[in-house]
């Protein structure tokens, strides 16, 4: 079937070190990782005609300002606007637009610089509700709301702490073969159980650390690609929804199952056709929604999934191969490209040690956090252009 | 200080009712809808109907889930934690969320417990709904 994104190529991959800290503005930042994607790909800044950018420290700058910082003229932009399910979408418009002829050469990227008190304070003010009826209420920010997430599901489905620890501590794994990640010592389950409690059941290493970095990937049309002669992918499908379900918290705390049939049917594959999964994982119990919304296991046995299942990049199905948001560093909004930039080093056969055998993947984004739950799922299929 | 709720036109009658003592709640006025909307909205989210109004919630409830903050967001809440906090499913039929005083901290799943809502002190003029298990 004739992909909806069809004329369009992914042709590099680019990530600065993820730092606790650094004096870095989020603009250099991006340019950083931007220049990292273009020279992946063989390009330079000066082919470039259309951005797509994601960071919550931007403001009062914008994209815009972005292009005119960097002093390119573009003909797309596009400003991410939902958290960590941006960098699939910010994808996902930077390629509609090259197939609809608009521009040629698209960078996707995502950068912040934060830390637990920034984090804590943007958060904070995120949106009216958070605002007005979280936070002054005492929820204990993302760690609070995602903590009633990860009770419920372990109350519903028989989940233990154990079983968060089993993917964490592969995801620590997988880190430890990616030199921009900020963890750099193995993750044991005695760590893992007795680490600092933050926010019943959750304790230190359900948590992601703010730090600060960036990603970016970059797309272009067919053209252009074929003129670059190097490897390249294409994307099967690539899917967003928002608010769901309506009105109900609790059903689920994701959207992925809204997204997920129509994901698969435009990408004319299926689950057992992937050979890997970079999913958002700001807590595991997202990672555990996701893999059940997605189909990788059924409802209410993510939990066994990872018991049974190695999703080391040595296992049978790699899970966050570069050790995702939970073992190499949040930078804020860049949590949501840090797993489209993975995909991507994966199905372009750059990643180093930490490589898996792969032709076809699957990456996923979360973000936009409301009243009691992100609002914004995205999900992506890319497969390597033979 | 905590951290302060921003009083708008929208809000107003929640923040008045609180420091009342009231427990104060949207309902959908059309009758094939009627439902009870949280956090207040310009219109119903669940039939898009323009006509909200607010009326006075019994003030019980039972706990979806809940927590305990240990490591708090906001430096207003570093002396009060550790402590339990709840989403509340009122009997009407609407999430809020809230603190549990008093709750055990730990041991033990408060999921489905009963509670009734309780108004405290939170700021200057400013009382914050929190609720108490009954049982």
């Amino acid at each position: 079937m004739a992909s909806v994104f069809e004329g369009v190529r992914i042709v590099g991959a680019g990530q600065t070190a993820y730092a606790k800290r650094s004096p870095d503005t989020v603009q250099k930042l991006l340019y950083v990782a931007g220049t990292a994607a273009l020279r992946d790909a063989g390009l330079d800044w000066s082919r470039v005609d259309g951005l797509a950018v994601t960071s919550f420290m931007l403001p009062p700058d914008n994209v815009a300002t972005v292009a005119e910082h960097l002093g390119i003229e573009a003909r797309f932009l596009f400003q991410g606007l939902y958290g960590g399910a941006s960098g699939v979408i910010g994808m996902a418009h930077a390629a509609r637009a090259i197939r609809d002829g608009s521009c040629d050469v698209v960078v996707v990227a995502a950068a912040d610089a934060f830390d637990v008190s920034s984090h804590n304070e943007t958060l904070d003010r995120f949106n009216g509700s958070v605002r007005d009826f979280m936070s002054p209420q005492g929820f204990g920010g993302a760690n609070g709301m995602f903590a009633l997430h990860t009770r419920l599901y372990m109350e519903r489905h028989g989940a233990t702490r154990e079983d968060f620890g089993r993917f964490c501590i592969a995801l620590r794994t997988n880190a430890l073969l990616n030199p921009n990640a900020l963890f750099k010592v193995p993750l044991t389950m005695a760590d893992y159980l007795n680490a600092k409690p933050i926010a019943d059941p959750l304790r230190l290493y359900d948590c992601v650390l703010p730090c600060v970095g960036a990603d970016a990937i970059v797309l272009v049309s067919e053209r252009i690609a074929r003129d670059l002669g190097g490897p390249s992918l294409r994307i099967l499908a690539s899917e967003e929804i928002h608010n769901h379900p309506a009105n109900d918290v609790y059903a689920t705390p994701g959207g992925w199952a809204g997204l997920a049939d129509r994901l698969y049917a435009r990408a004319g594959c299926g689950v057992r056709d992937l050979h890997f999964a970079q999913l958002y994982d700001d807590y595991p119990v997202m990672c555990f929604v996701q893999m059940e919304g997605l189909g990788i296991c059924p409802p209410g046995t993510a939990h066994r999934f990872v018991r049974d299942t190695d999703i080391t990049t040595r296992g049978t199905f790699p899970i966050n191969t570069g050790g995702g948001q939970l073992s190499a560093g949040q930078a804020g909004a860049a949590g949501g490209t840090i797993g489209v930039y993975e995909a991507v080093t994966q199905l372009l056969g750059r990643a180093g040690a930490r490589q898996v055998k792969c032709e076809r993947g699957l990456v996923a984004g979360y973000g936009m956090i409301a009243y009691g739950r992100g609002l914004s799922s995205s999900a992506a299929i890319l497969e390597r252009v033979q | 200080m905590k951290p302060q709720p921003r009083v708008t036109e929208l809000t107003r009658p929640y923040w008045e009712g609180a420091n009342d003592g009231r427990l104060m709640i949207q309902r959908c006025e059309d009758p094939a809808c009627a439902k009870a909307v949280f956090y207040p909205r310009v219109c119903c989210p669940y039939c898009q109907g323009s006509k909200l109004t607010w009326f006075r919630a019994a003030g019980n409830g039972s706990i979806i889930t809940h927590t305990t903050v240990r490591r708090p967001h906001h430096d207003g809440f570093a002396a009060s934690a550790p402590y339990v906090f709840a989403a509340v499913e009122i009997e009407e039929g609407a999430c809020i969320y809230a603190e549990i005083p008093d709750a055990p901290l730990e041991g033990e799943s408060l999921i489905g417990r009963r509670v009734m809502v309780d108004f405290v002190h939170h700021g200057p003029q400013r009382r914050m709904p929190v609720f108490r298990l009954q049982d």
